[in-house]
């Protein structure tokens, strides 16, 4: 049985910890709130990007061949399987945060195994770096630290450099797995197609062409044109959303798993403080004894 | 009266919306002037300067644009830039160090590492040239 002095160190310690993990919680809770108003404040250009794309991607149905979007006809899936596929695996930069990165790596396993035409990783955050150079992944490369200070700036070098590998045939498709922010409590990983645009995506569920989109609108340059220089845009502002979900969704994580760390912790103080009031009312009453018992002998 | 409702929007917020006069804006083929009543145009903007007349009155306003592009519908101008600075909020001697940095990188660039520059440098300018208009 341990001794008083040993429980008495062992509860400060658990205490030092709880109190760890509770600023942990605090920090990741303060990070998280700045983490979604930046997904918030993206929203008014993501609904207006995306129907001027999907207005023109539906007035230049047909005329329109870029190299970033998906042939007519479902062309997209038939290509599947026909190459090499590249893969974005976004992970946090730290961990101490639940099962969020391992989800995201076995995930991103999983489906790399199922790709016909083999795949190479792009690891963007320092966790899944290490766990891929690790396990000798086939890598494009990995992107370190990356949400020590996430800009526009960043995803656009990232998209510029998956555009034109893309275009290049080096990949005949490019996804991304990460872990998307669904609210404080839940985080879903996802897997989605960034390239080649399927058709779909720019035209809307409902084919396009529905409602105010059949407005006569004044092109300068011509339609092609126009979709030309948005679609590149559109690519990086899906990787710049992607990054800012998986920011969100880590801070979300950690803050969960800090707040059942700091429970636990209590759980445990409690437990320790149990069994050393125990031991030192045994100890007590043994010592009792022992006077007493010493008292009756020279008595006796 | 009739007017035009402006509203400016980077990839980060919603920069601006306010009621105007007139809207000017760098198109990628010149420059053009939007006035009440236009017709329905979507087109691609180059880095430049865009200025708008506020309907409350005042001062003729001006910001520098990154590239972008605009949809003008229903007396409604939307502008989508990356980044965007109003001309009061420009520091003139950064705004020029930076596109002289810019200019300088754009010189000792190879031919096809201009390409990419050459919207950069532009943005610093019109950054530049707004800021001198305060």
């Amino acid at each position: 049985m341990a001794s008083l002095i040993d429980l008495r160190r062992r509860i400060r310690s658990v205490k030092n910890t709880q109190q760890i993990t509770k600023a942990m919680k605090m920090v990741a809770a303060a990070k998280l709130r700045r983490a979604q108003d930046q997904i918030l404040a993206t929203r008014p250009y993501a609904l207006e990007l995306r129907k001027v794309t999907e207005h023109l991607a539906a007035v230049a149905a047909g005329e329109v061949e870029h190299p970033l979007l998906s042939p007519p006809e479902g062309g997209g899936d038939e290509r599947a399987g026909a190459g090499r596929t590249l893969v974005l695996v976004v992970t946090g930069d730290k961990g101490l945060c639940g099962a969020f990165n391992a989800h995201v790596q076995r995930r991103a396993e999983q489906e790399m195994a199922q790709l016909n035409g083999g795949g190479e990783i792009l690891a963007l955050g320092n966790r899944g770096a290490d766990f891929f150079t690790h396990r000798g992944a086939p890598l494009r490369g990995v992107r370190r630290g990356l949400f020590r200070e996430l800009s526009y700036a960043t995803a656009q070098e990232l998209a510029a450099e998956v555009s034109k590998a893309f275009s290049d045939g080096e990949y005949h498709a490019v996804y991304a797995v990460y872990n998307e922010f669904i609210s404080v409590l839940s985080q879903r990983v996802t897997w989605e197609r960034l390239l080649p645009i399927a058709r779909e995506d720019v035209t809307g569920p409902e084919g396009g062409g529905a409602g105010e989109s059949h407005r006569d609108y004044l092109y300068e340059p011509s339609e092609a044109e126009i979709l030309n220089d948005l679609l590149p845009r559109f690519v990086t502002f899906q990787i710049y959303r992607v990054l800012l979900e998986s920011q969100a969704a880590e801070h979300a994580a950690r803050m969960t798993a800090m707040d059942s760390a700091t429970k636990n912790a209590g759980e445990l103080i409690d437990a320790l403080t149990l069994q050393y009031n125990r031991s030192r009312q045994a100890e007590i009453t043994t010592e009792l004894i022992e006077v007493v018992s010493g008292a009756n002998a020279l008595e006796g | 009266m009739a007017g035009l409702n402006l509203i400016l929007v980077t990839h980060a917020r919603k920069l601006l919306e306010v009621e105007c006069s007139d809207v000017g804006l760098p198109g990628r083929k010149g420059d053009m002037g939007i006035l009440p009543g236009h017709t329905a145009l979507i087109s691609t903007l180059r880095p430049g300067e865009l200025s708008y007349q506020p309907a409350a009155g005042g001062a003729r306003r001006f910001v520098a644009v990154a590239p972008g592009f605009c949809e003008v519908a229903d007396d409604t101008v939307t502008v989508l830039t990356e980044t965007a600075a109003p001309a009061e909020n420009i520091d003139a001697a950064s705004a020029r160090a930076e596109r002289d940095e810019l200019a300088a990188e754009y010189d000792r660039a190879s031919f096809e590492e201009q390409a990419g520059l050459k919207d950069r440098v532009d943005t610093a300018q019109a950054r530049v040239d707004v800021a001198g208009r305060v």
